[in-house]
């Protein structure tokens, strides 16, 4: 009994600490994947039923209004080009050889709760699908969080709310450096290390810096929704929503990109999964 | 008596079914709702299988929890340990108590499972806000267990198990 107290306490400190038990959590999801896909599987059923079984005139609707948005994104893919060609240009002007490029592989979020302490999804994919730990994760609206835990067949990411989680960001308007917070809540960030004089104001787009070489840089991540300057104390409390949808997401993408390494993806000695697609070359 | 027999057969699909039931997606206002259905299941067993179940497959089950809920590896397994351990320990004095003397028994057990939560958490750096909904969870727990102990009498009656 003694004993049995004394390993989990010692594993319960290695755990946090250390990575010498990625093994052992990861051999025993793999124990436990037959009970998560069970649990799964009516919501997976629901979901498919939902797509096979909808009414044609719901089916042309979605059509019609998936139509519009593609024009809509085609017409900003213009302006895009056009703004790409120019960066370009100005590189070449700095003498910078530096591409970007990302590489992306769409997993499915699986019906499955955490302890509400933890803020974090379940996702489809595993280590046999090619993904490697602290892998950013994004959805169509911005910056998701990273993987912490992998197994062959499923993995784990921890969201950007997490309280033990924290993203360097700028504030895509002045280019202002600072760090977002998770806080445990599911619509608030904390902004820290915000001097009362800073230039700040709700409404202010945060995007990802790329200073910790893990996100890629320049992809949405919250927007401001309150600044609450304190003259008595040293920082202002800042607060951010989300633009992701974080748990509401039905689809997510992984993420492959260069960092800050300035090479070209065709000559990349990197070999990439078979699923993934190469979506961005600027 | 084999080890495979059907009684112990029984008892790991109950564990199972309760591990199942613990990662079942709720909605959010009813998270803080869910039962500790695995702590349930062992003060169950524990309690009328002393011999099958005790700190051993507390601390297994516990484990698994672990890897299931996102905790560290170690904060379930030590806990539910020590649930078994109490409850194999004095199994025939609460096997002879009234439902209602155990249901409060069974009340401050996951009273200390959400206490040894908040420690963990607390010495990680994290600490976690604990609002009367953090402690909720434990009522509800404590109420299932009269509901609980006569459906498993049932089928274990039923299943002839000894």
């Amino acid at each position: 009994m003694t004993l049995l107290v004394l390993i989990s306490v010692v594993m319960m400190a290695v755990d946090h600490r250390q990575q010498h038990l990625q093994g052992m959590r990861a051999t025993l999801s793999v124990l436990l994947y037959p009970l998560q896909l069970l649990v799964d599987a009516p919501f997976a059923f629901s979901r498919y039923t939902q797509s096979t079984l909808s009414l044609q005139r719901n089916l042309i609707a979605e059509n019609s209004l998936l139509k519009q948005q593609q024009l809509l994104n085609a017409v900003k893919l213009q302006q895009f080009d056009a703004l790409a060609e120019e960066n370009r240009r100005l590189r070449t002007l700095l003498q910078s050889t530096r591409k970007r490029w990302i590489r992306v592989m769409i997993a499915e979020p699986m019906a499955i709760d955490f302890d509400p302490s933890q803020k974090k999804i379940l996702l489809n994919k595993g280590s046999r699908d090619g993904l490697f730990r602290g892998q950013p994760v994004i959805d169509a609206h911005g910056i998701v969080g990273q993987l912490t835990d992998l197994s062959p067949f499923t993995s784990s990411a921890i969201l950007i709310t997490d309280p033990n989680h924290s993203i360097p960001v700028r504030i895509n308007r002045n280019g202002l450096h600072t760090i977002a917070l998770g806080t445990g809540d599911a619509t608030e960030l904390e902004i820290a290390h915000i001097t009362n004089s800073a230039d700040i104001r709700a409404g202010d787009l945060l995007v990802s810096s790329g200073l910790d070489q893990r996100f890629p840089a320049g992809y949405p991540v919250a927007i401001v929704t309150r600044v609450i300057k304190n003259l008595t104390r040293q920082y202002a409390q800042v607060k951010a929503e989300p633009t992701a949808l974080l748990e509401n997401a039905q689809e997510f993408l992984l993420v492959w990109h260069d960092g800050e390494s300035a090479d070209d993806p065709s000559s990349h000695d990197l070999t990439f999964p078979a699923q993934t697609q190469l979506i961005e070359d600027r | 008596m084999p080890f495979f027999s059907r009684t112990t057969l029984f008892i790991f699909l109950s564990f199972m079914l309760a591990i199942m039931l613990t990662m079942i997606p709720l909605p959010v206002w009813a998270q803080p709702y869910r039962p500790e259905w695995v702590a349930l299941v062992l003060f169950y067993w524990s309690m009328h299988q002393p011999e099958r179940v005790g700190v051993i497959s507390g601390w297994s089950v516990g484990l698994l929890l672990d890897v299931v809920r996102g905790t560290l590896l170690g904060q379930y397994a030590l806990i539910l340990a020590l649930i078994a351990y109490f409850t194999v320990r004095f199994a025939i004095r609460l096997r002879n108590y009234h439902p209602l003397r155990q249901m409060f028994i069974l009340l401050f057990m996951v009273i200390f499972i959400r206490l040894e939560s908040l420690w963990v958490h607390g010495i990680i750096g994290v600490p976690l806000e604990s609002d009367l909904y953090f402690w909720i969870a434990a009522l509800v727990t404590m109420l299932l267990w009269p509901w609980l102990q006569i459906i498993l009498r049932d089928i274990e009656r039923k299943l002839d198990l000894s």
